[in-house]
């Protein structure tokens, strides 16, 4: 098991709250590695969590491939271009060198600090295959292209594994010792089209990788669950809006649950007693899996109350796995 | 089959081309409000097997894509008077945003039922809604927002109209995953929905 603990472990989807403590914009945090370093590190040191993530970035990949940005000051930044439209752009895509390419060798460099200075399971973020042909397709077209234009999908599918498995690999030399897949956009997807278009790919990036790995999906990903269960990953993280009583027999015990506090209108910014009552029901829900970690459904935003995030390790710390 | 069941069937598997051609075809002969009801009940009927999960986005965004080809073709053609009644929406995905897809099928679906959608795309400031609403003279304003770094720019909209003086002018709505019932109340906006045939519901209690 990737986590060994006693009592609920608690690793809330937290990076950006970092850099509030740290009185820093979400870009310089994602420009530089000891900005970053030093935000996360004001989290370890205020919450000592289970785990600590690098900040979630979702255009890092993409950008390594050669796609411009919108970088706004303060807030997540975004792909403002998707040109990779038919067979013949697919040559445009060259597969990204982690060690020189884009900011890639920015976040190994966090990576690398990560391990130094957190006695924790450090985890870095990579970008699932299908969200990351959906950043080079356009959102609307990767989803159409499922129905409209299948093989093509599949060729750019082909490519988006490779970068991820390459870039997987450097993170792991780095120092991670797990890293998060981040695949929100299949959650749009049925379950068949899931299997074909994500959950094999994502399989195949886990088989060749060294470390564990942990899905995170956005989203009601309840239908989706146990095609996400068969990508024999080694943890599943997913969001507010899935029922835990309902899905936990479907995990099997070798495998993490993570989740799935509701990160905005809970955590970020929910009134302290709703809150408690929020955690201590998930915690009873879930007080017979060991498989379970405490976590919240998706990324916390910068101004989350750091109150109530202390709150998920004090109300964890109550419950013991021994009883 | 006849051909209103024929253009049902295109719509249905998306194929944009074709059903254009048909409607281009068959509207000098029906009465063109006709086609519409008959697409929008349509739209109805895959959206209850969309909240169902009989069918998933893919299914029902090229469907769309086929609806709004055959709605282009068959609008002109619609009496001016039919028109002039619709009820103005602004949408938008909110500054910093540019996820587009959710936006986009509640847009399909208002206007399939008929209403004035006034899509302002991604990343649209809280000045950009409320100039084009103004200028419009729209009645809803739906915002849109996928992503929890974004969505405390729903509340810069709706304060920016309250302190304008005419949020009262204005239903607005709001959407998005992160998007909550309990968020919607929090900023004061009029009223949230889970998706776009919910949305379209929303719109019509509202006005």
């Amino acid at each position: 098991m990737l986590f060994k603990q006693n009592t609920v472990p608690v690793a809330p989807l937290m990076g950006f709250p970092g850099a509030q403590l740290s009185g820093t914009t979400i870009k310089e945090n994602l420009e530089d590695a000891a900005t970053q370093v030093e935000s996360l590190k004001s989290l370890y040191e205020r919450y000592s969590p289970a785990a600590m993530f690098t900040m979630m970035d979702l255009t890092l990949e993409a950008e390594a491939l050669g796609l411009r940005l919108l970088k706004p000051e303060d807030a997540s930044y975004t792909v403002l271009e998707h040109p990779i439209e038919k067979e013949a752009d697919l040559l445009k895509l060259k597969i990204p060198n982690p060690a020189k390419d884009a900011r890639m060798p920015m976040v190994l460099d966090v990576v690398k600090r990560m391990h130094e200075s957190f006695a924790c399971l450090n985890i870095a973020y990579i970008v699932g295959p299908y969200t990351l042909a959906g950043l080079l397709n356009g959102a609307s077209r990767v989803i159409k292209n499922v129905l409209k234009k299948p093989e093509f999908l599949k060729e750019l599918l082909e490519i988006t594994t490779i970068v991820i498995e390459e870039y997987a690999q450097a993170l792991i030399n780095a120092g991670a010792d797990a890293l998060c897949i981040l695949e929100p956009t299949a959650t749009l997807l049925s379950p068949a089209q899931f299997d074909e278009f994500s959950g094999v790919y994502v399989k195949r990036i886990t088989d060749k990788c060294k470390a564990p790995v942990i899905l995170h999906i956005c989203g009601n990903t309840t239908r989706i669950i146990n095609n996400m269960v068969l990508t024999k990953v080694d943890g599943l993280s997913l969001d507010s809006m899935v029922n835990f009583a309902e899905v936990k027999e479907m995990i099997p015990e070798n495998m993490i649950l993570m989740g799935n506090l509701d990160p905005v209108s809970m955590i970020a910014y929910g009134e302290k007693d709703v809150v408690k009552k929020n955690i201590r029901e998930l915690l009873g829900v879930m007080k017979d899996k060991k498989n379970f970690v405490l976590s919240t459904g998706c990324d916390l935003p910068k101004d989350a109350d750091l109150d109530n995030i202390q709150l998920m390790f004090e109300l964890a710390k109550e419950k013991s796995w021994e009883e | 089959m006849n051909e209103m069941d024929r253009l049902v069937q295109l719509v249905i598997e998306g194929e944009e081309e074709e059903a254009a051609a048909l409607a281009e075809s068959i509207v000098p002969d029906h009465d063109p409000s006709r086609i519409i009801d008959v697409l929008t009940e349509t739209m109805r009927e895959m959206g209850d097997k969309f909240e169902d999960g009989e069918i998933f986005l893919p299914e029902l965004l090229i469907m769309s894509d086929a609806l709004m080809a055959v709605m282009d073709v068959v609008e002109p053609h619609l009496r001016a008077d039919k028109r002039q009644e619709q009820v103005t929406v602004v949408l938008g995905s909110v500054l910093g945003d540019v996820h587009e897809i959710g936006k986009n099928i509640v847009g399909i679906v208002l206007k399939a039922n008929g209403y004035n959608v006034i899509d302002l795309g991604a990343s649209v400031s809280a000045d950009d809604f409320i100039n084009k609403a103004e200028e419009k003279n729209a009645r809803v304003i739906g915002m849109s927002s996928l992503m929890t770094t974004t969505m405390g720019q729903q509340k810069k909209v709706i304060d920016a109209l309250v302190e304008k003086k005419i949020r009262h002018k204005y239903r607005v709505i709001v959407g998005g995953a992160p998007i909550s019932e309990r968020w919607a109340e929090e900023i004061g906006a009029d009223g949230y929905a889970e998706d776009a045939f919910k949305a379209f519901k929303l719109v019509k209690t509202l006005l």
